[in-house]
């Protein structure tokens, strides 16, 4: 009985053990002499934009800017943005950015991150294979930087190349390849060399500089997308793994073709981690205690009206130019009135309410040769002014509401 | 059997299993999106007619001294041989506007004080709007003295950089 048992199981051990055999040369067809008969498929992730949980605002996922020193009068800067989440409950946009700047010393990165809309110098460095969380279409992914390259090279081989000799005279010579030795490495793509790539996108796009959109940029050699499950944990491997994945990006970009050569022009606000870099020649940091519009007038602003009894005109501001003037809040209004412009008129001076209401930060009133000016009853009636500069002009000043 | 062909079949099994596994997602590989192909709009392009929002004005200069800023919008109907229009910067108005059919010109002169009240620079922004069958066009020029254009990009840190042009009628 009990031998019968064995044999059962050895005659079922062997029945699985060929079985499963056969699976492994099947495998080994399909990898070797059946490649061209492996179905392949096409995963493609579209990453546009992330929503800034605290102000609603759609965000570009990558911004891109690119200074690319074309006049040599600055340093090469190629910069990269991730509008990504502060963690996967997507609470804040912490964004991750980095710069890698071009210049004499040599090419070297920094990382930042931007909350709130501060800049700085990251505290964490991502390296290859960091997740960073961003979403598509309402759900969460992460992004990472893990994409691999390789590189294979050729060495001269004595003993093949003896060998491949003996060989040839029956198969016929190939010492182009069979002569050689191949070593293939794997390496791993840098965010030097994502930089790189995406400055080189910009500085291709036919978008030209300024600034843009590049939609679909695919990316999927250096980028791949990541599940992250109910209990956030993220997938051990890409979404689309085992098939050509593509990596869509959409990126908001600026490109510049000359040398980046202050803080304001990097998207961090900093360059080389310095916020005061500045070789513009422009001043920085400056500020002031109030600004205000500066509104030029001239006698062309104003209309005329023809008094028979005087054989002359009277000038005002419409009531309409009045009127829109007064729309505006923080404007600093100066009256050039050049007696001397007109020709072959005879001026006589300021309307009544010529500029009745109209706050007047200063009225200069000249002629080239020496003249009278009357100003009307009313004419700078609650203008503000005070003082009313004159070039060869006598005023007389019929009660217009200013002394002078 | 003895007992070594025991564990030649663990080892056959054990590969035939991860083969197995192997060979069924190799058959069962499908094409998937994840996603949508959408086209973000740039920040610079809105909606609303007449109205440009830069954010800031990125000025571009070879030497320095003479600034300018290059962007494009969406196209627009407009017609200036009929109506009057007013051009706003940030609300301040370019008093000298010049309207033709498909161009609006005028000058923004900002001028900002010290804390005596004492003026320390003046920003004098000429900006020309070109109507375009395929796009319009607005350029922006300046010259950068007393540190003009630094004053103007601490000015626009604060309050943006928002061109309008309207129509007179409507202020």
């Amino acid at each position: 009985m009990k031998d019968i048992a064995i044999k059962t199981i050895n005659v079922a051990l062997i029945i699985v053990t060929v079985f499963l055999t056969l699976m492994s040369g099947v495998l080994l067809y399909y990898k070797t002499l059946g490649k061209d008969k492996v179905p392949s498929a096409i995963t493609s992730t579209y990453v546009t934009t992330v929503e800034d949980p605290q102000t609603g605002e759609q965000l570009p996922t990558i911004e891109a800017n690119y200074y690319s020193n074309r006049n040599g009068k600055g340093y090469e800067v190629v910069e990269l943005l991730f509008n990504c989440y502060s963690g996967i409950a997507k609470q804040a946009i912490y964004s991750r950015g980095f710069q890698l700047v071009i210049n004499e010393d040599g090419t070297k990165l920094y990382q930042y991150n931007r909350y709130d809309g501060v800049n700085f110098e990251t505290g964490h460095e991502y390296q290859w294979g960091d997740k960073m969380i961003i979403d598509i279409n309402g759900t969460t992914y992460a992004v990472a930087l893990d994409g691999e390259y390789s590189i294979t090279t050729k060495t001269f081989s004595f003993g093949k190349a003896v060998w491949h000799t003996i060989a040839g005279l029956f198969t016929g010579y190939n010492y182009d390849e069979n002569a050689f030795n191949y070593d293939t490495k794997v390496y791993q793509y840098t965010f030097e060399d994502l930089l790189i790539k995406v400055g080189q996108i910009l500085k291709s796009s036919s978008n030209g500089t300024g600034d843009s959109v590049i939609s679909l940029v695919d990316l999927g050699d250096f980028l791949h997308i990541y599940e992250i499950d109910e209990n956030g944990q993220v997938s051990g491997e890409p979404v689309g793994n085992r098939t050509l994945t593509n990596s869509y990006f959409t990126m908001q970009t600026h490109y510049d073709n000359r040398g980046m050569v202050w803080a304001k022009q990097s998207m961090f606000e900093s360059v080389a981690g310095d916020s005061q870099f500045n070789i513009s020649g422009i001043a920085d940091n400056v500020d002031y205690w109030k600004v205000t519009s500066e509104v030029e007038l001239t006698e062309k602003d104003f209309v005329a009206r023809y008094l028979t009894s005087e054989n002359g005109y009277y000038y005002a501001l419409s009531t309409e130019k009045i009127n829109e003037l007064k729309n505006f809040k923080n404007i600093e209004i100066n009256i050039d009135f050049n007696i001397s412009n007109f020709e072959d008129v005879n001026v006589l001076g300021l309307d009544y309410y010529a500029l009745y209401g109209l706050k007047i930060n200063s009225l200069t009133i000249s002629s080239s040769t020496q003249r009278d000016f009357k100003l009307l009853v009313g004419s700078l009636k609650d203008t503000g002014l005070t003082t009313i500069d004159t070039v060869n002009v006598n005023l007389i000043n019929i009660n217009s509401g200013v002394s002078v | 059997m003895k007992w070594y062909w025991y564990i030649v079949c663990a080892v056959l099994i054990v590969v035939g299993i991860f083969s197995s596994i192997e060979l069924v997602e190799m058959f069962n590989v499908a094409s998937k999106e994840y996603g949508t192909a959408i086209t973000i709009e740039t920040k610079n392009n809105y909606d609303e007619i007449a109205k440009y929002d830069f954010g800031t004005i990125g000025f571009e200069s070879d030497d320095y001294i003479n600034f300018s800023n290059v962007t494009t919008f969406a196209p627009i109907e407009f017609d200036g041989k009929d109506k009057d229009y007013i051009l706003l910067f940030n609300d301040q108005p370019a008093v000298n506007t010049v309207v033709t059919n498909g161009k609006v010109v005028g000058d923004v002169n900002l001028v900002f004080y010290g804390l005596e009240g004492e003026k320390v620079s003046k920003a004098e922004l000429h900006f020309v709007v070109e109507y375009f069958a395929s796009q319009t066009k607005v350029t922006t020029t300046i010259t950068n003295e007393n540190d003009s254009v630094a004053y103007l990009e601490t000015y626009m840190g604060i309050n943006g950089a928002i061109l309008k042009v309207v129509e007179r009628s409507a202020l």
